[in-house]
């Protein structure tokens, strides 16, 4: 397997993600159900693992758990799962710092006058 | 500005009650996600990349005080106390949970508004000028026939499941600002030798993977007639345009395959087939009954013996100076002027706005603009009824929440989509690279020297930053899993509407400033002259020079 | 198939025919548009019995206009329910050509579409089989709408706000003044 940009002897594998149906929340198919925790997530390493994965995911979908659900390469980053693909790793670890604001240069003083 | 009647507000009340029944039987799984997914979208609700999102319309771009009171609420109990306002006259909200948003939707009802198709394969918010109404070189003010057009288009029986999404702009200007050309249909309000109301019809325009400027179809139809026109334009293209594949699936692609020619026969066939006497008759009606709401405010009490604004302009006031001459407009009344609030402060995010700034123009507005605000497609507010007594005092206001840097029009006046940090189509950022850029070009008297400029950048291909229509477009892509983002020139939006063109291979998240700065700099060394604006030296001279200066070889 | 009209369930009297299946004697058939208008037309034409067409999205209504004095109903197909081409096909038999049989929504047909499909002409609903048939009976109702020329139950709001809004001045509608 080949990816360039990526160091082939990382172990790559596939996670499952989806967005939990009621509030949207990014969320990962762990051990212990969905999980908004990366780290938690399950990592299939092979075709049969994913499929596995899978069903279950379905299941979820038809339960009313989640939505969307969908597998994401992924490589190990110290123990825990990181997605390859650029968009995945956003979903994941985005909004970027300083992102969410309104003004990022201070000065919330709200004054009116009289 | 236009006030519910009773069955305005039952007709919103009605339309929550439905979506929260969707809701409630997509959480039960009575509706699957693909059954669900179009009532979700026409309601204003995406899944986006981190969670659901909800835009919610500022029809035809006008807001008053209370409303933008109500959606600093909203902000602060769904959101994370900020929301950010769009290209088309919406503002969207990125945290909301499913659950919350028929109950989000009502509190929004009691102020009068609504996130009624703000999506889907429908009719969408109607856009206009962000001056109707108050605009030096108005014609006439284009707002009853926006809400007019509101109404007609909401929950229509024929046009809710489109090949495609579908905009209508309106201008009542002599000058286009409500870039008409990238619509679907964009409509200029002309009169007639007689005086009578009516409009010059364009359709097809689009940005997206194919942009096109849209073409005139009609000279002019008469005001009673437009909804039996529209009816006709909608009713050819929900027939015959193309829905196997989506991204043929605008208009503009039915437009262009027909040809204009046979597609206005097409049109012309329709609407003298299907004319119906009923809908002039109840539009000259509606009319009548939605003008007096657009009434100008009563300007008298402000207007002042002396103009203490001249006062403060003639003092060695440079900070109000230039705010005054670069971020207020020409006033349909001398003894008044039309003030922008730039939503670019230098290192923001384009568009966004914190609760607090809402509350606190919330309030100027009711102090000093007859309680009204106007959302702009270029990302800023405008307060429109600012008497010239008052100006220092709002430009002081202003300036303690950061909402006065006096940069419209000028580079850092940035126009960004939300990009890859929130939107699921995204391919690359573009708020950090907008950031980037305003940070670079915080230098007022620079951009003063640059002039006239603008910077537009969309995070993927469908170009919802209007990167098409900008002097500079910056669009972001993804090329071997990294972000690529490519320059285009030379575009430009309102009457002089141009697409851009694009200038080469795209640049790395760390080489785009740089390379906005070298093509900054070849204009700024080859121009004429100082009043050679960045538009007209590159039509005079074309994009080689800004080829060389960012592909030669070093 | 349940069919859903006037408000309740109520059996289907008609017979949907396939392309290759032989025509019966009697009774009240529907067949495809290729069908109607191929070799055997005459026969269509001659038979005792109500006769109904189905059409797909893409099919011209205008071909149907000769035979509408013939025909008692005629389907339209939503092979997804978000092709809405079939609303524009109704409103044209309904408000063009005065057709004033059965048109009948089939296909991927939801009752949230229901307020929709009314307006725009349809009277009766084949509802997919699976489909929650309670939720048909409560949620398919009329609600106030804008549009004036809609049809069903629907009332529309400019029509209440303008009982008599009198004939359209031939002035047309003069400049907005502003004081
Ligand atoms: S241009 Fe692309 S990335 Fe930006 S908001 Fe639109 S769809 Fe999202």
């Amino acid at each position: 397997m080949k990816d360039s940009g990526m160091e082939t002897d990382r172990r790559t594998g596939t996670i499952i993600t989806a967005n939990r149906l009621r509030d949207g929340r990014v969320v990962f198919l762990g051990a212990g159900g969905w999980t908004t925790e990366i780290a938690d997530a399950t990592v299939a390493s092979d075709e049969q693992e994913r499929r596995a994965l899978e069903a279950l995911a379905r299941q979820s979908v038809v339960t009313c758990e989640v939505v969307a659900p969908y597998p994401v390469a992924v490589v190990d980053d110290r123990g825990r799962p990181v997605p390859v693909a650029l968009r995945e790793r956003w979903r994941i670890f985005g909004p970027g710092p300083g992102t969410e604001t309104g003004y990022a240069g201070g000065g919330e003083a709200v004054r009116v006058p009289v | 500005m236009y006030r519910y009647d009773d069955r305005d507000a039952e007709f919103v009340r009605e339309r929550i009650a439905r979506f929260r029944d969707q809701v409630q039987r997509r959480l039960r799984g009575e509706l699957g996600e693909e059954e669900f997914r179009p009532w979700r979208l026409m309601n204003g609700v995406y899944l986006q990349l981190h969670a659901y999102m909800l835009r919610v319309a500022i029809p035809y771009g006008t807001l008053s005080a209370v409303q933008l009171r109500r959606l600093a609420d909203i902000a602060e109990r769904y959101d994370r106390g900020y929301g950010h306002f769009t290209t088309r006259q919406n503002i969207q909200f990125n945290w909301p949970r499913l659950v919350d948003i028929p109950d989000i939707l009502e509190q929004l009802a009691e102020v009068e508004m609504h996130a009624i198709q703000t999506s889907g394969n429908c009719i969408r918010n109607i856009t206009c000028d962000p001056w109707a109404g108050v605009a030096a070189d108005e014609i006439e003010d284009p707002r009853p026939w926006c809400e007019l057009l509101r109404q007609w288009s909401s929950d229509h029986q024929e046009f809710t499941f489109l090949p495609r999404k579908f905009k209508v702009a309106v201008s009542g200007g002599r000058r286009d600002r409500a870039a008409v050309r990238i619509h679907d249909i964009g409509l200029r309000l002309r009169h007639d030798d007689e005086g009578r109301t009516g409009f010059e019809v364009m359709v097809g325009g689009g940005l997206g993977r194919t942009p096109i400027l849209a073409k005139t179809i009609r000279e002019w139809i008469p005001g009673e007639e437009l909804l039996s026109y529209l009816t006709a334009i909608l009713r050819v293209y929900n027939r015959y345009g193309r829905r196997d594949n989506k991204y043929k699936a605008r208009i503009k692609i039915l437009v262009h395959e027909l040809g204009t020619e046979e597609f206005r026969r097409q049109v012309e066939a329709e609407y003298t087939a299907g004319r119906r006497p009923e809908l002039a008759r109840l539009t000259v009606a509606e009319i009548a009954r939605i003008r007096p709401f657009f009434a100008p405010p009563d300007y008298a009490d402000r207007s002042p013996g002396t103009d203490p604004c001249a006062k403060h302009a003639a003092a060695d006031d440079a900070a109000f100076r230039r705010w005054l001459s670069v971020n207020t407009a020409a006033h349909r009344r001398p003894d008044h002027a039309i003030v922008e609030i730039s939503l670019k402060p230098p290192g923001g995010v384009p568009g966004n706005m914190t609760a607090a700034q809402m509350r606190l123009v919330a309030t100027l507005a009711e102090r000093c603009s007859h309680g009204e605000i106007r959302v702009t497609a270029e990302q800023n507010l405008v307060l429109p009824h600012v008497a010239r007594a008052d100006l220092h005092t709002v430009w002081e206001t202003l300036d303690t929440a950061g909402l006065a840097t006096p940069n419209l029009g000028h580079l850092s006046d940035i126009v960004a989509c939300p990009g890859l940090d929130f939107c699921a189509l995204a391919t690359a950022r573009s708020i950090p690279v907008a950031q980037a850029i305003g940070r670079r070009f915080a230098d007022l008297d620079r951009q003063y020297e640059i002039g006239p400029l603008k910077l537009k950048m969309s995070g993927c291909i469908n170009a919802c930053g209007h990167h098409h229509v900008a002097h500079i477009g910056i669009l972001g892509l993804e090329k071997r899993g990294r972000e690529s983002y490519q320059i285009t020139l030379g575009g430009s939006g309102g009457d002089e509407a141009a697409i851009g063109r694009v200038l080469g291979p795209g640049f790395a998240a760390e080489e785009i400033v740089d390379a906005v700065e070298r093509v900054i700099t070849t204009y700024l060394t080859n121009r004429r002259d100082p009043r050679e604006t960045f538009l007209d030296y590159l039509r005079r001279v074309g994009f080689q020079p800004f080829k060389d200066a960012l592909y030669a070889p070093v | 198939m349940p069919l859903f009209k006037n408000g309740r369930f109520v059996d289907d009297p008609w017979l949907f025919l396939a392309d290759g299946e032989p025509l019966p004697g009697e009774g009240m058939v529907v067949v495809s548009l290729a069908r109607l208008l191929g070799s055997e037309a005459p026969a269509l034409a001659d038979r005792d019995g109500w006769l109904g067409v189905s059409l797909a999205p893409a099919e011209p209504v205008e071909k149907l206009r000769p035979w509408l004095p013939r025909l008692a109903l005629v389907a339209l197909a939503f092979p997804v329910f978000t092709d809405g081409r079939p609303f524009s096909t109704a409103r044209l038999l309904r408000e063009r050509y005065g057709f004033t049989g059965e048109i009948r929504a089939v296909g991927q047909v939801l009752v949230d579409q229901y307020p929709f499909m009314v307006r725009s002409g349809f009277d009766a609903f084949a509802v997919p089989r699976g489909s929650e048939l309670r939720g048909w009976q409560e949620r398919a109702r009329p609600h106030l709408v804008y549009q004036p020329d809609g049809r069903g139950e629907a009332p529309s709001i400019w029509r209440l706000r303008h009982p008599d809004p009198g004939p359209a001045s031939p002035r047309g509608i003069p400049r907005m003044t502003t004081a």
